[in-house]
């Protein structure tokens, strides 16, 4: 008996575990749509889980002269991803909210800037789900 | 009464196993729980996967684009610097074989950038190696080697596809709730980067390889960040938690002053220009310091 029900919860737990990591999987794919071969990943994935009236932060080093891409994207049935940069002052830079939410954007550094990305999903009731966060630069030519 | 007794331990033992299990369930899972420590603003949210810090998570710029300024500044080759890979079959640890991993990644950029073809394919098979021994070789298969080969030569798919393959094994790692390793290889990636830096500064005194060396204060602050959650994992990531400490101490030397300027947006090429402006100061005696210091990290981590 207590074998079965271990084996049963262990099958559970897999079963669960496969649909998050199928869940980031489809985001990824999402997420890649938006991220061209000219940008060149960092080499990280930011990925974290919603939680009801939480924004996930970001914080990240931009490097002048350079184009970079951020993509944010999201997996939250019937909401909207919205995302602000931020300089260290808490300067609002950008906030993708005033063009119809895209879920990409260029940004162009004249100098070096550390940044504060603060993303949240727009929905009127808690969407439970999954934000992704790709960051790439473009290549010097 | 015996019987009782007997019929009991059973059923509290089913309770402990299917409490147990649906608590493992619920934080692997996206859940709310979060572990909390000794100190309450330090988690980690295992139901994130991922290394928190009140919410926020921490990032490195790209270590290769440590490469496209040496590039820029038509720097001479020297196959001296990058770490050797037939050190490859030293590395016994997850630490090490984390480390090397983001090590070597910096290296191959470094070699791609001067059309180092043979050593391209030198270092993809140390990286591949390491990959293996982490579990994490799903993205290094035949298909990886076959898309190196066809693209030998060319620099952009190169290091398009090392830095895409980086990109899916941070990610495998951190959804399989290995942090400490993911956490290892953003670590080599940096040290290396900064290493590269520093030599190239040291001989050639070059201005805007100084000045990025300066700007690696936040970095820095990030990467201590992201490694502090794992300080207690072994004794080899409390020493190099320590050594970074250190090395950020004198980071705080340098002036990095930062000024504000309304910035300039284009709707329809979905473009922002950003416009304030930095100015990093940064001495020649501090340069000497952090070389000297980082240098030390760098060498522990390769030996």
């Amino acid at each position: 008996m207590v074998k079965k029900i271990f084996i049963l919860s262990f099958l559970f737990f897999l079963g669960i575990s496969f649909k998050a990591h199928s869940q980031l999987e489809q985001l990824q794919n999402i997420c890649a749509l938006y991220f061209p071969p000219e940008f060149i990943s960092d080499g990280q994935q930011y990925f974290a889980p919603l939680k009801p009236d939480q924004d996930v932060e970001f914080r990240t080093t931009f490097y002048g002269d350079n184009v970079y891409r951020i993509v944010a994207c999201t997996n939250a049935k019937k909401g909207e991803l919205i995302f602000n940069v931020y300089d260290t002052e808490k300067n609002l830079l950008f906030t993708n909210e005033n063009y119809d939410k895209s879920p990409y954007w260029n940004f162009e550094f004249k100098s070096t800037v550390s940044c504060i990305i603060r993303i949240k999903v727009d929905a009127k009731r808690f969407q439970p789900g999954y934000v992704m966060l790709l960051i790439g630069y473009q290549q010097r030519k | 009464m015996d019987l009782n007794l007997h019929t009991e331990k059973p059923r509290l033992s089913l309770t402990a196993i299917v409490c147990g299990l649906s608590i493992l369930l619920l934080t692997s899972c996206g859940g709310n729980k979060v572990n909390e420590k000794s100190n309450k603003d330090l988690s980690i949210d295992s139901s994130s996967l991922i290394l928190k810090y009140d919410n926020t998570l921490f990032s490195l710029p790209s270590p290769y684009q440590a490469s496209a300024i040496i590039k820029s500044n038509s720097l001479p080759y020297n196959s001296e610097l990058p770490n050797p890979a037939s050190r490859v079959s030293n590395y016994n640890s997850n630490f090490k074989k984390g480390y090397n991993l983001g090590i070597y990644g910096t290296d191959l950029s470094y070699f791609n950038i001067y059309d180092k073809s043979q050593e391209c394919i030198t270092y993809f098979a140390a990286v591949k190696r390491l990959s293996d021994e982490l579990g994490i070789s799903s993205y290094f298969d035949d298909n990886f080697f076959k898309n190196i080969e066809t693209n030998i030569g060319n620099q952009d798919s190169l290091l398009l596809l090392t830095s895409y393959t980086y990109r899916n094994a941070d990610m495998f790692l951190k959804r399989d709730d290995r942090s400490e390793i993911s956490a290892m290889v953003l670590a080599g990636g940096w040290v290396e980067s900064v290493y590269l830096l520093c030599q190239l500064a040291t001989t050639t005194k070059d201005r805007e390889i100084i000045n990025r060396i300066g700007e690696q204060k936040y970095p820095l602050d990030n990467l201590i960040d992201i490694l502090s959650p794992h300080y207690y994992v072994s004794p080899e990531y409390s020493e190099l938690v320590d050594d970074l400490v250190d090395l950020a101490y004198e980071f705080d030397g340098i002036i990095f002053n930062y000024y504000y300027k309304p910035p300039k947006i284009d709707p329809k090429k979905k473009l922002i220009t950003i416009n304030s402006e930095s100015q990093v100061v940064l001495s020649e005696s501090q340069l000497e310091v952090i070389t000297k210091k980082l240098t030390a990290i760098r060498n522990k981590a390769v030996q």
